[in-house]
């Protein structure tokens, strides 16, 4: 029997190699007609977002991608300019009145969006929601230390404070912490009302918030960008892509992996800083971790170069001692405590009566994939000088009720501090209800007393010297391991000008550059 | 009749029972919605705004008030409120649901425009080069993963062609052609990994029905080649394709995850893993109960049919 063309001779036209090549090449220009429209329209900036915000409660700290939105659409009475340096917002002018007082000046032409002009009562009734527990803020705790706001006439506030505070001017700049209209009453997350450059325009949930420009917004010419669009991606790898087709101009937290191919890239830049931070946190209830000579002997076994160039794809440095933010604190010689010595690891073991190691689970999450790959380079280091390390890898939610009671004996935890003051390192070492971002069961007044000295002295010298004791004390006692200082970019268009990652700890503050922004 | 409702009954009880399995399994793992909200950014939340949050969302009381609380609510058709954001979830899933929908079905059509001429062109060429090719192409296509699939779709298209965006969403009534383009790359995905299947079942059936005696009479009696192929071969060795591509696509409806994830296209499947790692218990339970129905729903539906149709089933 001989091959016949076609089923029982049936001729196939429809299918041959011309006929393919053809249908692909009328796809490819029917397609191809429409390039370009990904790179949208010159009045909208689009930006990617790591997650959909979950709310836009302005007092709440829901992350990142909700600060992005809020910093949008609300404005505090102070802010940062973009080389992290503090400055007035709301307030035209501001001066401390003697060590427990700060007093406030309102500008003439600031706004809400319900076209009420910003006044002193609408500072005493922020204030008063953020105190308040039923607002569930984040900064609640932090602002107990308002004794009272005096509205000394329409346009100006006088803030005393129960004792001196010299991070206290960081709390009025937080973007948890953004003045609000005393006239719209109780905030809404679904109809946000702040004295912002932009308005809220459209929320899609799950896929995109849309703002617009606020006309009586306070600085002339400002925003520069009538619209921005903040899309949701949740899959980093997608979010590159979608920086690298054009489909977005901006992007928050870029990922490690991909900072090479953007800096490579001639239609890309990126801009980045080294503010946020990974470390160790340790059961100091029970386990092996109670005995503080364990904990230091990690200190001293962990390459944290190792981690930089596994987690962080060499963009970071090793942390040698308490995350302390900013120059000219991070820089002191007291904080560089401990460095890659297994000799002294196992010095430290033997005192400790475990001389030929121990074993013990760390527990770390699976997402973001840094942590476990921190995880994975902890165990590594640690099997070397004959600790054993399982570890325990768990999803987010797992992970963080798991820290919160403590069912755990270490664990990597990473995050960035509140404010380029070394003050904000009380939230990991001070003593407080339990929580995954501290040491579980750690408590030293020894401690305590070091940070609310720091906190409560004004003269920068004698800081400086109280943060050197801070190191020392948290040396010998250990209440965590620091780890890494790890970049943090914005990936975006060469053409767009005007976004500024901000430095240190404060690169989440970065959106408030949303207003200088241009598509060029 | 009492056959009719007992198999209602039934559907109903089964439906309950995987919304309270789902219940207990999302409030015994480990995780607290108010804790998460207000942490998100990897600080340590005000404990004393945890509690406040977690006793207006109802979590300080016990497991079992809460169960009946949400049961009572659920049989009055409140499917209830997020936990996040306080938006009623029937908004959601009605926003959503149609958007998954929309992928299997562009998905399924794709499997079959690809693996129906395909197959049946593999069948009456048995043994020759595009059999060969198409068979191995098969086997690749099952064998890589979706997400693996995907990425190299955003990668040629979207990355190096730059024909279309990367993924993302736009609703049809906002941009039609738009949102025509962002679907096609997640279904042709899914595509891409049904044709394989929809091409072997379709090679078999094809095979299959060549050698029956009515495509051999036809033949005889002088009907024209075309007209054998379509009318007698296809429409025959569609029934086995149909089913299958039918429980491949039933499948989809909680499964398009992954695709989902890559492209961010906003469909069901990616709220249900959003609200099950955020620990949104109402929203969870609330999308599976959805789905649930839709499955029972169909099956029940389909058992009545054959009941209506065939006594003989209602006597066993």
């Amino acid at each position: 029997m001989t091959r016949t063309s076609g089923f029982a001779g049936i001729p196939m036209p429809f299918i041959n190699r011309r006929g393919v090549l053809l249908g692909a090449a009328a796809t490819a220009t029917l397609l191809g007609a429409r390039r370009g429209f990904a790179q949208g329209a010159r009045d909208t900036i689009v930006m990617g977002l790591v997650n959909y915000p979950p709310n836009i409660k302005p007092l709440e700290n829901t992350g990142s991608s909700s600060g992005a939105v809020k910093l949008a659409i609300f404005r505090g009475l102070l802010s940062y300019n973009a080389d992290g340096v503090l400055q007035p917002e709301l307030a035209e002018r501001w001066t401390p009145d003697g060590t427990t007082a700060h007093v406030f000046k309102l500008r003439d032409n600031a706004r809400f969006h319900n076209g009420a002009p910003v006044m002193a009562e609408d500072v005493a009734f922020t204030i008063g929601l953020i105190q308040d527990p039923k607002y569930t803020a984040f900064l609640r705790a932090d602002f107990q230390i308002v004794e009272r706001v005096e509205i000394v006439d329409p346009k100006m506030v006088r803030i005393v404070l129960k004792a001196p505070s010299a991070p206290f001017p960081h709390l009025l700049a937080s973007y948890h912490a953004p003045i609000l209209s005393k006239a719209a009453g109780e905030p809404d997350a679904a109809k946000p009302i702040g004295a912002g450059p932009y308005m809220l325009k459209s929320m899609e949930r799950g896929v995109a918030v849309e703002v617009e420009r606020f006309a009586d917004y306070y600085r002339p010419g400002k925003p520069k960008t009538p619209r921005i669009r903040f899309v949701n991606y949740p899959d980093e790898n997608l979010r590159v892509a979608a920086l690298e087709s054009g489909d977005i101009d901006v992007t928050e937290t870029l990922p490690w992996q991909a900072m090479d191919g953007v800096e490579r890239n001639p239609r890309l830049k990126m801009d980045s800083t080294v503010g946020p931070f990974m470390y160790l946190t340790f059961n100091t209830r029970s386990g092996p971790f109670t005995n503080v000579k364990l904990r230091q002997a990690v200190a001293f076994a962990c390459k944290r170069d190792d981690v930089v160039k596994a987690a962080h794809f060499g963009r970071g440095r090793p942390l040698n001692g308490l995350p302390y933010p900013g120059k000219p604190f991070s820089e002191t010689p007291a904080n560089d405590q401990y460095r890659h010595d297994p000799d002294m690891a196992r010095k430290l073991l033997r005192e400790a009566g475990f001389p030929n190691g121990f074993q013990c689970r760390l527990l770390s999450t699976t997402s973001p994939t840094l942590h476990q790959t921190t995880a994975e380079v902890v165990q590594q280091n640690l099997a070397e000088v004959g600790i054993q390390v399982e570890l325990a890898l768990t999803e987010w939610a797992t992970r963080t009720t798991m820290g919160n009671q403590g069912r755990y004996e270490f664990s990597v935890a990473g995050t960035v501090g509140a404010y380029n003051d070394p003050d904000s390192v009380t939230t990991f070492i001070g003593s407080g209800p339990s929580a995954y971002a501290r040491s579980f069961g750690f408590s030293s007044t020894r401690i305590d007393e070091l940070l609310t000295r720091g906190r409560t002295e004004l003269d920068e010298a004698k800081r400086m010297a109280i943060y050197d004791e801070l190191q020392k004390a948290a040396f010998e006692e250990m209440p965590i391991v620091g780890l890494t200082w790890r970049s943090q970019a914005y990936g975006m268009q060469r053409g767009l000008e005007g976004f500024r990652n901000f430095p240190g700890a404060l690169t989440f503050h970065s959106p408030i550059s949303l207003e200088d922004t241009v598509k060029t | 009749m009492s056959w009719f409702l007992k198999r209602i009954g039934l559907s109903i009880l089964l439906v309950w029972i995987v919304a309270s399995i789902v219940f207990l399994a999302i409030h015994f793992v480990p995780g607290d919605p108010a804790e998460l909200l207000l942490s998100t950014s990897g600080f340590a939340p005000d404990p004393v705004a945890v509690e406040e949050l977690r006793r207006r969302l109802g979590l300080d009381q016990p497991v079992l008030v809460q169960y009946v609380n949400d049961f009572q609510r659920l049989l009055s058709g409140d499917l209830g409120r997020s936990m996040k954001d306080d938006s009623p979830i029937i908004d959601a899933i009605a926003r959503r649901l149609p958007r998954t929908l929309e992928l299997i079905v562009a998905a399924g059509l794709m499997g079959i425009l690809i693996g129906v001429p395909a197959g049946t062109y593999a069948a009456i060429r048995r043994g020759g080069l595009f059999d060969r090719v198409a068979s191995a192409l098969s086997a690749l296509g099952l064998a890589v993963p979706v997400f693996v699939m995907g990425t190299l779709i955003v990668l040629l298209f979207a990355q190096t062609l730059r024909w279309v965006p990367a993924g993302g969403y736009v609703a049809f009534d906002r941009d039609p052609w738009q949102h025509l383009t962002m679907l096609a790359m997640p279904a042709l995905t899914i595509g891409l990994h049904l044709a394989p299947v929809v091409f072997r079942v379709t090679r078999a059936a094809v095979l299959d029905v060549t050698s029956r005696d009515y495509v051999r009479t036809a033949r005889a009696k002088g009907v024209g080649p075309p007209r054998v192929l379509v009318h007698h071969v296809v429409r025959n060795a569609l029934m086995p394709v149909v089913t299958v591509v039918g429980l491949q696509l039933g499948g989809l409806l909680g499964g398009t995850v992954l695709v989902e994830f890559v492209f961010n296209w906003p469909g069901l499947s990616g709220l249900l893993v959003e609200s099950v790692s955020s620990r949104d218990y109402p929203e969870v339970v609330a999308i599976v109960l959805t789905i649930s129905i839709l499955f029972v729903g169909l099956n029940l539906v389909i058992d009545l049919l054959y009941g209506a149709l065939d006594p003989r089933v209602r006597r066993r």
